[in-house]
């Protein structure tokens, strides 16, 4: 039986589906009947779910028109 | 990876190994590549249209800083413009505008060393008993985490947790989680391997999740 340390080590992985179905039902099996592991999964699946949807920053329209400006200008340079 | 170059310098797809061989046609990224050695003022536009978003997210999450990032991006495409003659195609133009950017943020982030924020990623990492379960004092996770994950002042604390991690962990993280780069094109673009990239992910995810542990069991 997998411990909560074997299935921290295997955490990245089994959030991203990379791994054998033979490990990932190896930590299922843990899942069912750890609750401290399977909020762990949970919180981080959720936690990484925010950063992906709602962090990339967007690029003010102010800077995006001084690069094109810049590179106009350097390509008129040229 | 060897992509190949045509008569014209054009990056080649590549070609089927047997049956008819069909004419060799450049990629579309090849042709851009053409056009930019020609200075190509639509060319340049054009990168500029596709790969400012991301490269404006990889420079801020790295640098932690806008005004850094503003000079970083634009430091970046200046750079393309300059050097896309020495670009052999070695790498795929994307993994190569990371690259530069990569090196872009990086220079300004040296020059804020006095600002660094970063705890050192062992701090976070969990303990366990002999027997490899955790050892865990409080609570793992708040009643109301995931309410809590949406409000403005968690976010602000998740945005701190990324911050904190060290440079070589938050542009894994960064280019993975947040700008949706794959683990290959992480690696290319940090001259790493792919294990290596998802150690430090790994790493870096566990690291995040922990201080936002920590910051919602403050804030019960």
């Amino acid at each position: 039986m997998l411990s909560c340390q074997d299935l921290l080590a295997d955490l990245s992985e089994y959030l991203d589906d990379g791994m054998t179905v033979e490990v990932r039902r190896e930590l299922e099996a843990h899942l069912a009947h750890c609750s401290t592991c399977e909020v762990l999964v949970d919180s981080t699946r959720k936690t990484l779910k925010i950063v992906s949807e709602n962090f990339s920053y967007e690029i003010p329209p102010e800077v995006s028109g001084r690069i094109l400006a810049r590179i106009r200008t350097a390509l008129e340079d040229r | 990876m060897d992509l190949g170059f045509g008569e014209t310098g054009s990056l080649l797809i590549e070609q089927p190994e047997a049956g008819m061989r069909p004419p060799r046609m450049p990629s579309a990224e090849g042709r851009l590549v053409a056009r930019l050695r020609q200075a190509d003022h639509a060319a340049f536009e054009e990168v500029v249209e596709q790969y400012e978003a991301k490269v404006y997210g990889l420079a801020r999450g790295l640098t932690r800083n806008d005004e850094d990032a503003q000079d970083a991006v634009q430091e970046t495409f200046l750079s393309v413009f300059k050097n896309v003659k020495s670009f052999k195609g070695d790498s795929s133009l994307s993994t190569w505008i990371y690259r530069i950017t990569v090196n872009a943020a990086l220079m300004k982030m040296r020059r804020r060393r006095h600002d660094d924020r970063t705890v050192p990623i062992d701090e976070a990492m969990p303990t366990f008993d002999e027997d490899g379960h955790r050892v865990a004092t409080l609570p793992d996770w708040h009643p109301r985490a995931d309410e809590m994950l949406l409000n403005k002042e968690m976010g602000g604390h998740l945005r701190q947790a990324i911050a904190e991690l060290e440079a070589d962990y938050r542009s894994v993280l960064i280019m993975r989680d947040q700008e949706g780069l794959s683990n290959e094109e992480v690696a290319a673009t940090l001259g790493l391997t792919v294990a290596a990239v998802k150690s430090r992910l790994h790493r870096a995810r566990i690291f995040v999740r922990e201080r936002i542990k920590l910051y919602m069991l403050q804030g019960r």
